[in-house]
């Protein structure tokens, strides 16, 4: 089997053209509105609510049929909602690994050639049926971050999202360079950065950067001069930290943020870095009262919720993703036309204490200014929503060399002073925070 | 209306830069498409050999083959091992197969018990010994519980994860990256490893063989790569009974 670039018409674009697909990207508005009408009520929703178990449930549930839906205002106002709790039940309900998400028969050929997972960092992995090959949307991203045919991309990630984003770095002409996100892949990181002189990478993380920290000096490697050669690189998993900011700045590596776009795409930022782009021809988004339904206003914080527009081997449809975002539809002013989401966190993260909302970003920066505690690597302890105390366990380096002293005095001190809460802080190394994983992050809330 | 189709740039000539041993080092190693199609190709036989049906002309629409379930291979691998593992991929569709992934690390074990919980595989491979001290440190999981659900083969990449299925009373096979190919055993436990004599060549350096004729093996490629293999140091050892069969020294 070749890869279905091998198949496609080509086209090779002027190697300085800022988009890659100009005409989706900087499509009007009233285009992507109907596209996305004609799409989401004429195809996915009737296709879905005829196959998808789960959807079908739900709607049902809701005494909804797509017959009720004729209309975006219909669309708003009828179409229940789906969460992840909603396909886990199902999962477990019907003994279905799929959650009831599945619209194709697994025997069917052809279009159904793989089952990925989710990362499982919120409880264990979901199984995500794919079609398993083929370049993805991308490569929009992809070219922005200005990469050129005939140039090496360096994918630094795991296996467990598939293939997608070999064939999507080959889509933009491009050769993958595999290197796994760890930490100590970093030398060899180096080693390809010094022959092949890549020109973007994707994934940058908060591990990678404490690699390069660890590696650099004692390979006597200057990052500056060993990155020089990437015109872009993303950063993902989480957001970007102040102190990581401050150091990829010194690198001279020019980041782009990217995020999930409520397990339906992603979202990554252009050269402007206002907001991470996503996509209105491949998913529907809205921004809607955390606790409750109503859209809130362009630019306010608000619970992301996705519909995809692409997706019909397991379709996600008005999935309450439980991320806060801002949103906007205003153009941005590299000229795309698509919607751009800023991530705040997550609406389970929230703890409130003594009345005050703490999101793990509010808590970062004060972390990060104590020097043994610097890499920002910490955990919000959160049994329920409200509590007494606010309850951190944060990440040392550990040299060996000196005792931890008053260092646990320290990083309270400097979350109090940036809070007005003084939290009670647990102390453990880097390393034990680190195994609890995913490569690219850690839960930055936990129950205990 | 509807958005315009997507037309991409040519693909590249490397299909992909991984890596691959040679002798004590690790040196990236460059793959075309038709070096992976030509991988995936010599995989389809083995694949068949370890259980996994060749459904490819099944058609699944017709009466009588409506509860028909797709066979299942679970790659359990890392991506700087792309080279050895895409073309399992490949070799899955050709058959008809569905294939899914995992890390082979001791963090991501995790997952490779959790597929095999939901999607009862008939074949999974590439277990090494991160995966199953992972599984058994991390996890507290009982290494024949996990791969007991496993229909078909289990198939494991180094001797420790050989050893420790073994003593969990699963019968696993052996397989090794030998440069940028991936071997397999004849049988489960066998030591005797597999190869396409007209794909590959495989010889003894004589300068480093002892008296039995055991030394490190060395690679040359008979069909045509990207990057050529010219009696390349495998990092293994053993000898050479017949063109086709490795035996590996224990």
């Amino acid at each position: 089997m070749s890869d279905v670039t091998e198949r496609a018409p080509f086209l090779e674009r002027p190697r300085d053209q800022r988009y890659f697909v100009p005409e989706i990207e900087t499509m009007p508005r009233e285009q992507i509105e109907r596209h996305r009408e004609e799409t989401l009520l004429g195809d996915l929703i009737p296709w879905a609510y005829e196959r998808s178990g789960l959807i079908r449930e739900t709607w049902d549930a809701a005494k909804v049929t797509p017959a009720d839906v004729q209309s975006m205002d219909d669309f708003h106002e009828k179409v229940p909602f789906i969460d992840k709790d909603a396909i886990r039940s199902y999962r477990d309900r019907h003994n279905d690994p799929y959650g009831g998400l599945l619209c194709i028969e697994p025997r069917t050929r052809g279009v159904f050639s793989a089952i990925f997972s989710t990362s499982g960092t919120t409880g264990d992995p979901t199984p995500a049926p794919s079609a398993g090959s083929g370049p993805s949307f991308l490569v929009r991203e992809f070219w922005e971050f200005g990469c050129r045919p005939g140039d090496y991309f360096t994918e630094v990630l795991f296996t467990f999202r598939g293939p997608g984003i070999h064939d999507t770095i080959r889509g933009i002409g491009a050769t993958p360079v595999f290197v796994d996100h760890n930490p100590a892949e970093v030398p060899f990181l180096f080693a390809i950065n010094e022959k092949y002189r890549p020109t973007a990478m994707y994934n940058f993380s908060l591990a990678i950067l404490m690699g390069v920290q660890q590696h650099a000096p004692a390979m006597g490697v200057d990052p500056e001069k060993s990155f020089a050669s990437y015109e872009g690189v993303s950063w993902a998993g989480e957001p970007i930290g102040p102190r990581a900011r401050r150091l990829t700045d010194e690198w001279g590596l020019e980041l782009f943020q990217h995020t999930a776009l409520g397990d339906v795409g992603a979202a990554t930022e252009c050269r402007e870095h206002d907001g991470c782009h996503y996509w209105e021809d491949t998913a529907y988004a809205e921004s809607l009262d955390p606790s409750g339904t109503d859209p809130v206003a362009d630019g306010t914080p608000g619970e992301l919720v996705t519909s995809t527009l692409v997706d019909k081997i397991a379709p996600l449809i008005r999935y309450r993703s439980d991320d806060l975002v801002r949103r906007t539809l205003a153009p941005c002013a590299c000229g795309r036309t698509h919607g751009r989401i800023w991530t705040l966190g997550r609406k389970g993260d929230e703890v409130v204490v003594e009345g005050r909302s703490v999101l793990p970003m509010d808590v970062w920066h004060a972390i990060e200014l104590v020097d043994e505690t610097s890499s920002g690597i910490f955990q919000i302890i959160r049994p329920q929503r409200e509590v007494d105390v606010l309850q951190l366990r944060v990440g040392y380096r550990d040299d060996g060399k000196k005792g931890l002293g008053d260092l646990r005095e320290r990083v309270t001190a400097s979350v109090a002073d940036a809070l007005g809460v003084v939290p009670d802080v647990e102390l453990v190394t880097n390393e034990s925070l680190l195994k609890l994983g995913p490569p690219h992050k850690i839960p930055r809330v936990t129950r205990a | 209306m509807t958005v315009p189709q997507t037309i991409y740039e040519p693909p590249p000539v490397a299909w992909g830069l991984g890596r691959i041993r040679v002798g004590d080092d690790v040196v990236p190693w460059a793959v075309s498409q038709a070096d992976v199609d030509d991988e995936a190709a010599a995989l389809v036989p083995v694949l068949v050999r370890l259980g996994i049906d060749d459904t490819s002309g099944v058609d699944s629409s017709a009466p009588g083959n409506e509860d028909e379930v797709r066979p299942l291979l679970l790659i359990v691998s890392m991506l700087s091992e792309t080279l050895h593992s895409y073309p399992f991929e490949t070799a899955a569709g050709t058959l008809g197969a569905l294939y899914s992934s995992a890390d082979s690390s001791r963090f991501d074990s995790f997952r490779s018990a959790a597929l095999i919980g939901y999607l009862h595989p008939q074949v999974v491979w590439g277990v090494n010994s991160a995966v199953v001290e992972g599984l058994t440190e991390e996890f507290g999981r009982d290494l024949a519980e996990v791969f007991g659900a496993v229909t078909g083969s289990v198939v494991t990449t180094d001797e420790g994860a050989f050893a420790a299925l073994t003593a969990a009373g699963i019968r696993p096979w052996r397989s090794r990256a030998v440069g940028p190919t991936t071997m397999f055993e004849d049988a489960p436990g066998s030591g005797r490893l597999t190869y396409d004599p007209a794909r590959w060549a495989v010889e003894v350096d004589a300068a480093g063989a002892d008296a039995s004729g055991v030394g490190p093996l060395l690679l040359t490629n008979v069909a045509a790569r990207l990057t050529p293999s010219t009696r390349l140091d495998s990092g293994l050892r053993g000898h050479v009974p017949e063109p086709g069969t490795i035996l590996l020294a224990r």
